[in-house]
């Protein structure tokens, strides 16, 4: 299955989706348009063009330019989105100083390791200067762990 | 124009005090920053700085916010120049003849004419807002829901038309974000849709966790992806002054790059990047030895600059008389009006008149800025260059994170965000553009109350929309908008061919 086909059946997933969860809500008429109205007509659309975006007979699109010399490191996307995700969770626990430190180690070795020392030393720095900045300076509310950081 | 001289008098007096000059100074000095920094944009750095603007007056944040915008497109000049790396998108072409010049030890020269060409740009896009803005906004005031419905019906045309490769893409983008404005309590029976009893979900998807997940996030996936090659230009810049020679040749080219660009920022979906290609384009066209460009000709520099500020300024004047944002820079500052409960259309210059005008007069002011501000500083904007992205990337990521979090101090709004993060990688893999979603998210509640209240008062009946003049005119405008391209080549072709036969 090409590339956007796929693409096209997960439009269209979500579109008849929107259609049959509009449909728990009060449609309505024209004339009375109740709540779900409107989300129904749009998923009724969005099913229509994905369904023709399914259909649409084009050619092979041009191929993804890949720029020779570098590698493509589909690895590191989903190491920063999982990362990402374990850091949201960790930073009311753990607390924003510490997490963001663990976070920054993880993040700074994925994209380019570098000496253990000099990432320590960033991830640390970087992490207390957001805290400072953030916290003291901006007043931001940021989540503060056990110990009060 | 009588009525316009004054305004902009007392704009200057807001946009003169401590505060409001402050915020600008912020908002330009940020944005030069951000503009020279590759892989993050004014969209994603005016979102990390919403949480900032909550503790601001509107109008000293919509200042700020601005700032942010047009001082982006100053910045991402000189990468562009020095690194031949588009600092911005808007900058993209600047690279052909800007890092040309730098080679051949012109980096001066084409920093200097980019800033002044800006600067002219600005200021021409300041008076265009100022007479354009308020005989605009009074037109407006007739605008009833019909009518509203049927602006933004074209609105989207446009949007989805201008997009880019395929049209059925960019629809299927706009009614997903129609759908997903949907989320949240009905407007008008506070029935809860989609919301799956979650909390979260009660006051709709966040426009913030938006944004940046489909345009910060998703860039810095894309670039940690791909290894980006980190090159700079390194010799001293001398004579930042262009020469009369210089002057003579740019002159037009910053004229004709300015009007070009202020008229297409006006159109929804252009942004600030198409100007920027035309006035290229337009510039080589007419030049008498097009053979120059890409070679260093400093037209080629002068005329995309200042278009893309002009386009800034452009740009504005839908948001502001209308409350309809044509690019998404404008719909994040929409967000902005809307998060300190004003709506920008056209009862904003008679109801806030403070932002109105001192808006307008800080844009002025911060356009000056840049120009005083920036050539000193180009040294200090080549050492940020030197800045590894391997530390810039995980910065930029942890900063939309602190930036999300401190908006709602909901962790699940940066789940939210990094899913759009991915959804925005997939979406560009796939070649779906955000734009569409973005803009149809940010109007849909709008276009949802003004189709439901139309139908409440014509009973159901779609004839409202013809009956109505003003409605029909904008619901006209789209459909030439849709059927044009298609019958625009086969009249031409037609008419070639009847030309053909009678020379026969």
């Amino acid at each position: 299955m090409s590339r956007d086909r796929i693409a096209a059946v997960v439009l269209l997933v979500f579109g008849l989706g929107g259609v049959l969860e509009a449909c728990r809500l009060t449609i309505g008429d024209a004339g009375h348009p109740g709540p779900g109205f409107f989300p129904f007509w749009l998923a009724v659309g969005l099913s229509v063009v994905a369904v023709a975006l399914l259909l649409a007979r084009r050619p092979a699109g041009p191929p993804a330019v890949v720029v020779p010399g570098t590698r493509v490191r589909r690895d590191r996307v989903v190491l920063t989105l999982v990362a990402s995700t374990l850091y949201a969770f960790a930073l009311q626990p753990l607390g924003f100083v510490l997490s963001t430190i663990l976070f920054l180690l993880v993040m700074l070795s994925a994209i380019e390791p570098r000496r253990w020392t000099s990432t320590i030393a960033i991830a640390t720095a970087t992490s207390a200067a957001c805290h400072l900045l953030f916290k003291v300076w901006l007043d931001v509310q940021l989540p503060a762990g056990p110990w009060g950081f | 124009m009588d009525l316009a001289l004054p305004a902009i008098g007392y704009g200057f007096s807001i946009g003169l005090q401590p505060l409001n000059v402050l915020a600008c100074f912020v908002g330009v000095f940020v944005g030069t920053l951000i503009g020279v920094l590759p892989g993050i944009g004014p969209v994603a750095t005016m979102s990390i700085l919403f949480p900032v603007t909550y503790a601001m007056t509107p109008t000293a944040s919509i200042i700020m916010m601005a700032g942010i915008y047009y001082g982006a497109m100053y910045g991402g000049s000189t990468t562009s120049i020095l690194a031949n790396i588009p600092g911005e998108a808007a900058s993209v072409v600047t690279c052909l003849d800007g890092y040309q010049m730098a080679r051949q030890g012109l980096a001066g020269p084409a920093l200097g004419i980019a800033a002044f060409g800006s600067f002219i740009a600005g200021t021409a896009s300041v008076l265009g807002i100022m007479l354009l803005g308020p005989p605009l906004a009074a037109f407006a005031l007739r605008f009833g829901p019909p009518e509203i419905f049927a602006l933004l019906m074209l609105g989207f045309t446009m949007v989805t038309y201008l997009a880019g490769a395929s049209k059925l893409k960019a629809v299927a983008m706009a009614l997903v974000g129609l759908l997903l404005a949907t989320v949240g309590l009905d407007p008008m029976t506070a029935t809860p849709r989609f919301t799956y009893g979650t909390i979260t979900l009660m006051d709709g998807v966040g426009l913030v966790p938006i944004i940046m997940g489909l345009f910060g996030i998703a860039e810095v996936l894309l670039n940690i992806e791909r290894g980006v090659h980190q090159e700079i230009f390194n010799a001293p810049i001398q004579g930042l002054l262009p020469n009369r020679a210089q002057w003579r040749a740019s002159a037009g080219p910053i004229a004709r790059g300015s009007v070009l660009g202020f008229v297409l920022g006006i159109l929804p979906g252009i942004g600030s990047i198409i100007p920027t290609f035309l006035s290229y384009a337009l510039e080589k066209r007419i030049a008498r030895h097009p053979e120059r460009f890409g070679h260093g000709a400093i037209e080629g520099v002068a005329g995309p600059e200042s278009a893309n500020n002009a386009a800034t300024g452009g740009s504005m004047i839908p948001l502001l008389t209308l409350g309809i944002p044509p690019n998404v820079v404008m719909a994040v500052l929409l967000g902005a009006f809307l998060v300190h409960g004003i709506q920008p259309g056209p009862l904003l210059v008679k109801e806030h008149p403070e932002i109105f005008w001192g808006v307008i007069a800080s844009m002025y002011i911060g356009n000056v800025m840049l120009l005083v501000l920036n050539l000193p500083l180009i040294g200090i904007w080549v050492q940020l260059l030197k800045v590894p992205y391997r530390v810039l990337f995980p910065l930029i990521l942890l900063f939309c994170i602190i930036g999300v979090y401190t908006v709602s101090t909901n962790v699940w709004d940066i789940v939210i965000m990094l899913a759009f993060g991915a959804v925005g990688y997939l979406m560009k893999k796939f070649d779906y553009e955000p734009m569409p979603l973005v803009l149809a998210y940010v109007l849909g509640r709008l276009a949802e109350e003004s189709i439901r209240q139309t139908l409440l008062v014509s009973r159901g009946s779609a004839a409202i929309f013809l009956e109505r003049p003003i409605a029909a005119a904008f619901l006209g405008t789209a459909a030439a908008v849709v059927v044009l391209p298609i019958v625009l080549p086969r009249v031409r072709t037609t008419i070639g061919k009847l030309a053909t036969i009678k020379e026969s």
